[in-house]
């Protein structure tokens, strides 16, 4: 069984005076235990809102899908007050913004340990008067059995001196040490399953090669599932065991990371492997895919991509289909069910690229030290 | 740098400010029309007997000679002695500024116990009724003078609980609770425009913070609804609410001089403005070097209260 098994997701964002934008159009997610599964998009394509719909955390959106079991059991069932405890303690989230995301007026040591004592297993009061006490009046007891905790988790997390960083504020630590306290936060619960939404993006390539080093450890050693969001396909490859390539809101292709990487199916896929930098390569343009991403409100029906799609054809226009590429290879794309040969996807090297034209990724694949140096 | 450092920073900051205040209200008392010798003896005396009190007074002296000798006496801590009733300065302002302190002090404390639950209510409760309330209370508070609520709780209040006096100031050292029976009403007057100011300003502050990235964090972590908003919101909420209410502090003080006559509280207000009609310069010198002293500190005070609920500000201004 799935941990997370998310099908036909679809969230909608109320517009006054507007239309309502649909942001997440018919998406299906799976996370397996143990593994790092990767939803990948560019800006805008709804992974964030994706992530965010698992946390119950969107508030004023429409969120309906056919199925969204954690653990087999409906999220979306459970009461406000039942969310609580899987927020935190079964779910941990991580969010891309270090800064913004910790409350500047506490010490980090202090925001890892209040969820040490929601959800851990320690003997702490936990209750409102408590926790303002703590706050306002006495601070943590540098010997409760939740601030060790949390020391325990930032060396877990790989920060040097953590003793000494747990009585820190937030703006006094570097990003990357900033981002170890978001994962350090997030297990204080001990969870199954940890969102990380775009963890690495506001950080720079070799702290990133360290984070991401962090997040595969946590997967193999403490059995931790994570759902990583990202818009970067050398992150992909790094990092993930699977990957959900997300396009406009919907669902464009699902694979292992190898076979994805080896076979990609959908001709947006293929798009954004051409567009990934080669290790080394320095000189000449970067290819792109042109046009750019359709807004919400103004989606083609049927395949979103098929404006810019250079296989597009008639079929295109109607509802997007399933294809089984491989066992646990599939895509949505009418190229494999309407034609008997889906051919090659014609990507011009020489392909109409305007001025303006979003470049898909915004990192190099290969996070190597030597090629921040030579760029 | 040290808090010790930069707390003797800032008091001579501070003293350089009381020094300027008091050259300038030295100088602007004898640029105002007018003679207090001739206000003593009244308006048939003759030009000897002026004179002669002139003398007595030293204000015969050339500008300088007065400025020097006053300087130096104030050096020593000795403001004078009223030109009228030749009371020493010192006790004179420190019998009218008990009750205005008392008033102001206790004003203020209404104004934040109302306010800060107020805005915070409202904040939370947004376009709820709670909100309309909250913020339409609010709005009369700050367009109604406090005179004018002064006047209304006395033939309100005033009349129908004869336990609160609505007249007059008992000093505390008679007990507590007469001298707060007799304090509350005019404190209520001026606080509550105050807390007006405030409710607002907890309210607006208090809505953006519920829109930050840690708020949401602190839901992701599974917290409690209350203990996100007391605990990750309450003392974000209040950083810019602190710096306001302690700047609107002066112009509470501002608001008790009409209150107090409205009251018949023999206050620091009506002190001032007896002795500017009579010209009694060594007074209202005195009194406008007192309430810039009260000023300095209290922003002072505001500012060190500030560092303690922002991490990010350290003493001498690095970030």
């Amino acid at each position: 069984m799935s941990l997370l098994d998310v099908e036909n997701l679809r969230v909608t964002f109320p517009v006054d005076g507007g239309p309502d934008v649909r942001a997440v159009d018919g998406v299906d997610i799976a996370v397996e235990p143990g593994e790092i599964h990767g939803l990948v998009g560019e800006s805008g394509s709804g992974k964030s809102v994706t992530a965010r719909s698992v946390m119950r955390l969107l508030d004023g959106a429409v969120v309906e899908a056919d199925r969204f079991d954690y653990r087999g059991e409906d999220l979306y069932a459970k009461s406000e007050a039942e969310m609580r405890t899987i927020r935190g303690d079964d779910i941990g989230m991580v969010f891309q913004d270090s800064m913004s995301a910790l409350n500047p007026v506490m010490t980090v040591g202090e925001q890892i340990a209040e969820v040490v004592r929601h959800h851990g297993d320690v003997d702490e009061s936990a209750g409102l008067l408590s926790e303002l006490r703590r706050k306002y009046v006495t601070g943590t007891s540098e010997t409760a059995p939740s601030w060790r905790r949390a020391v325990e988790l930032l060396e877990t997390v790989g920060i040097a001196d953590p003793a000494d960083v747990a009585t820190t504020y937030p703006h006094q630590l570097s990003g990357g040490q900033r981002q170890r306290v978001m994962i350090a936060q997030a297990l204080g619960g001990d969870p199954s399953l940890i969102i990380a939404d775009e963890p690495t993006t506001a950080l720079d390539v070799t702290v990133e090669a360290g984070i991401l080093d962090e997040l595969r450890r946590l997967c193999d050693e403490m059995d931790v599932s994570i759902l990583l969001i990202t818009h970067d396909l050398g992150v992909v490859a790094e990092t993930c065991d699977s990957v959900t390539v997300m396009y406009s809101g919907s669902v464009m292709e699902r694979a292992s990371t190898e076979q994805l990487f080896q076979h990609p199916a959908h001709p947006y896929t293929k798009g954004l492997l051409r567009s990934v930098p080669e290790g080394g390569a320095t000189d000449g343009e970067l290819t792109t895919i042109p046009g750019s991403a359709p807004e919400p409100t103004e989606r083609p029906d049927g395949c979103p991509f098929r404006d810019r799609c250079p296989a597009a054809f008639e079929a295109c226009a109607d509802p997007l289909p399933e294809h089984v590429v491989d066992a646990g290879h599939a895509t949505r794309c009418h190229l494999y069910t309407e034609r008997d040969d889906p051919g090659e996807v014609a990507w011009d090297a020489d392909a109409d690229i305007d001025a303006g034209v979003t470049a898909v990724t915004d990192d190099s694949g290969e996070p190597s030290p030597t090629e921040v140096t030579d760029g | 740098m040290g808090i010790q450092r930069y707390v003797a920073k800032r008091t001579l900051q501070a003293l350089l400010v009381v020094y300027v205040v008091a050259t300038t209200v030295f100088v602007a008392v004898r640029s105002i029309p007018g003679d207090p010798a001739r206000l003593i003896l009244g308006g048939d005396a003759d030009a000897d007997a002026i004179a002669a009190v002139r003398a007595e007074l030293g204000l015969d002296q050339p500008m300088y000679v007065q400025y020097a000798r006053w300087m130096g006496d104030l050096v020593r801590g000795d403001l004078g002695e009223s030109i009228f009733t030749g009371e020493p300065v010192a006790s004179r302002i420190i019998g009218a500024a008990e009750p205005t302190l008392s008033i102001g002090l206790v004003g203020i404390s209404i104004a934040i116990l109302i306010a800060i639950p107020a805005g915070i209510i409202s904040a939370t409760r947004r376009d709820q009724w709670e909100d309309y309330a909250a913020t339409g209370v609010a709005f009369l508070g700050i367009s109604m003078p406090s005179f004018w609520i002064g006047i209304v709780l006395l033939l309100t209040v005033g009349t129908a609980i004869p336990a609160i006096p609505s007249y007059g100031y008992t000093p505390i050292s008679e007990g507590i609770v007469p001298w707060l029976a007799n304090v509350i009403l005019p404190a209520t007057a001026v606080g509550l425009p105050y807390a007006g100011i405030i409710t607002r300003m907890t309210r607006s502050s208090m809505l953006e913070v519920l829109g930050e990235d840690y708020m949401q964090t602190a839901r992701a972590k599974g917290l409690p609804p209350r203990v996100i908003l007391f605990k990750h919101g309450l003392q974000n909420a209040l950083l810019p609410v602190v710096t306001v209410a302690g700047i609107l502090f002066a112009l509470l003080l501002g608001g008790i001089v009409a209150v107090e006559m409205v009251f018949g509280v023999q206050g620091f207000g009506r002190l001032l403005i007896r002795s500017i009609e009579r010209q009694d310069f060594p007074i209202v010198q005195g009194s406008v070097i007192v309430i810039s002293i009260i000023f300095v500190f209290m922003n002072l005070f505001v500012d060190l209260l500030y560092m303690s609920i922002n991490p990010k500000i350290k003493y001498g201004g690095e970030a």
